[in-house]
């Protein structure tokens, strides 16, 4: 049996406080989320986490681990190496109560770079003609496709510290997917958006959110593509 | 209740890229500080000459050698980020499902560029502090 | 004025300086106006840009810094706008910002080609 100490950052409402929890796990083969379940099933159900899948696919469980904003659900006890664990909410967010926090302000940023295919619906509705894709065109984009929308990203960005008006990562990294897309036409419009004081030029390469990426997107690196792009004023990312 | 430390977040460290874009934010405001007085110092001397003498004390050579390490660094990062802005320094994330890979992490001449920024500086640092410690003070 | 224009004017701004700099500096030790040994023993800064002054070089010298007056304004902007988050705010940064980078980029010239 391995003893671990795990303190939370928590919060009420009104004021913030860390407690310390001591949990007895079997295995080390477990992850954080699987240990503050365990904390909220026998120690404290006033615990509140955000959780879902369990398996790195929904996005529902990012907070900051040791330091790291990281997946609960992926980050297992023996990669930490520690038997002290710090958890605290994600930065950058307004915490709801404890590990939950407000993402509507992230999804209202993504929304706003209009993440869907933009085209002419004459052509949807009165051609037969298919929107085909080449494998070459899909490679384009397809590795920023992954985006689970989690915010971790959008924790680890220090201009969203500072600046939270900035679209951050987790936007402009769906902005780059969909008119790297190339059945979309949306290009001109979404550079409307992010050609802005607040769009994609606070990014100073911090390259953090592309470093805590739990999917591997790389969001750092396709906001580079756009400002590229917006440079080179290319017809399209 | 906002999570974080706000413009604090600037200060944390967690990735190379990180330290650098901080290093290059306080070396940028420095390097303003410090030369945009300059012409009106001069100005209010009358005199380059009578100017410079500010830089010959114990502070105004401290302040030097830090000049000396800000311009290299945030001149050498700079050029680093915008070859990366520019598209010029290419890359592609490498995918991988155990350990996938940014574009800029894959990207030799991104880790090129790293280096470069480390060691000019360093070496630039040592010659420029060694000239402002031990260097004539005037031109003949 | 455009972000990316802004942008622009910030990337042009530090390629001037990052070429611009050693080349003129470069270029007078080839044309022997300033010797190599005297620019390896000597104060940085009285070797630049004061030797270049010294030499007639004050013109070539004032491109280069009345160029870093801009450059330096705009990353300014840049990291002040961060912390500034009204409109309003924001608009009285542009222009003290822009007071600034024109009053000091003409004491900057003056300074370089007028004043030995």
């Amino acid at each position: 049996m391995k003893s671990l100490v795990v303190k939370v950052k928590r919060f009420d409402g009104s004021k913030t406080w860390w407690q310390e929890y001591k949990v007895d796990i079997s295995s080390e083969k477990i992850s954080v989320l699987d240990v503050l379940i365990k904390i909220k099933e026998e120690q404290d159900p006033t615990l509140a986490v955000r959780y879902s899948c369990r398996m790195a696919i929904c996005g529902s469980c990012g907070m900051v681990i040791n330091g790291i904003p990281r997946l609960a659900c992926q980050t297992l006890i023996s990669e930490l190496g520690d038997s002290k664990i710090t958890v605290e909410p994600m930065w950058n967010h307004e915490v709801v109560k404890d590990l939950v926090v407000d993402l509507e302000p992230d999804f209202e940023k993504v929304k706003a770079v209009k993440p869907y295919i933009l085209r002419d619906t004459k052509e949807i509705y009165e051609s037969d003609v298919e929107f085909g894709q080449r494998p070459e065109d899909l490679e384009k984009y397809y590795n920023f496709a992954y985006c689970i929308q989690c915010g971790i990203c959008m924790a680890a960005c220090p201009i969203l510290g500072s600046n939270p008006k900035f679209l951050g990562p987790m936007a402009l990294n769906a902005a780059y997917r969909w008119s790297a897309d190339s059945r979309d036409r949306g290009w001109n419009a979404r550079r409307a958006v992010i050609d802005a004081e607040d769009g994609v030029w606070p990014c100073h390469l911090a390259y953090t959110c592309s470093a805590v990426c739990p999917r591997g997107v790389d969001p750092g690196f396709s906001i580079q593509l756009l400002k590229s792009a917006i440079l080179r004023r290319r017809a399209r990312p | 209740m906002r999570a974080g430390r706000g413009i604090g977040e600037w200060f944390r460290v967690i990735n190379l890229e990180r330290v650098l874009f901080l290093l290059h934010r306080i070396t940028g405001v420095y390097l303003v500080l410090y030369i945009f007085p300059r012409p009106y110092l001069i100005l209010l001397y009358g005199s380059w000459e009578e100017a410079l003498k500010l830089d010959m004390t114990p502070i105004g050579k401290l302040l030097a050698a830090f000049f000396v390490f800000s311009i290299l660094l945030h001149g050498i990062n700079g050029l680093r980020i915008m070859l990366v802005e520019l598209g010029v320094i290419k890359g592609w994330p490498v995918r991988d499902p155990i350990k996938p890979t940014p574009a800029l992490r894959a990207s030799k001449a991104n880790w090129l560029m790293v280096v470069l920024t480390v060691l000019g500086t360093i070496i630039g640092t040592a010659i420029g502090t060694y000239l402002v410690l031990y260097g004539a003070e005037t031109w003949p | 004025m455009r972000a990316s224009t802004e942008r622009t004017i910030l990337i042009i701004g530090a390629f001037i300086m990052v070429i611009g700099m050693p080349a003129v500096i470069l270029a007078a030790i080839a044309l022997g106006e300033i010797p190599l040994d005297k620019a390896l023993s000597t104060h940085p800064l009285v070797t630049i840009p004061y030797a270049f002054v010294k030499i007639g070089w004050g013109l070539i010298w004032a491109v280069v810094a009345v160029d870093w007056v801009v450059h330096g304004s705009h990353g300014m902007r840049r990291v002040l706008g961060e912390l500034i988050k009204s409109e309003r705010g924001r608009k009285i940064l542009d222009f003290l910002i822009n007071a600034i980078m024109v009053i000091t980029g003409i004491v900057m010239f003056y300074v370089l080609v007028f004043v030995t």
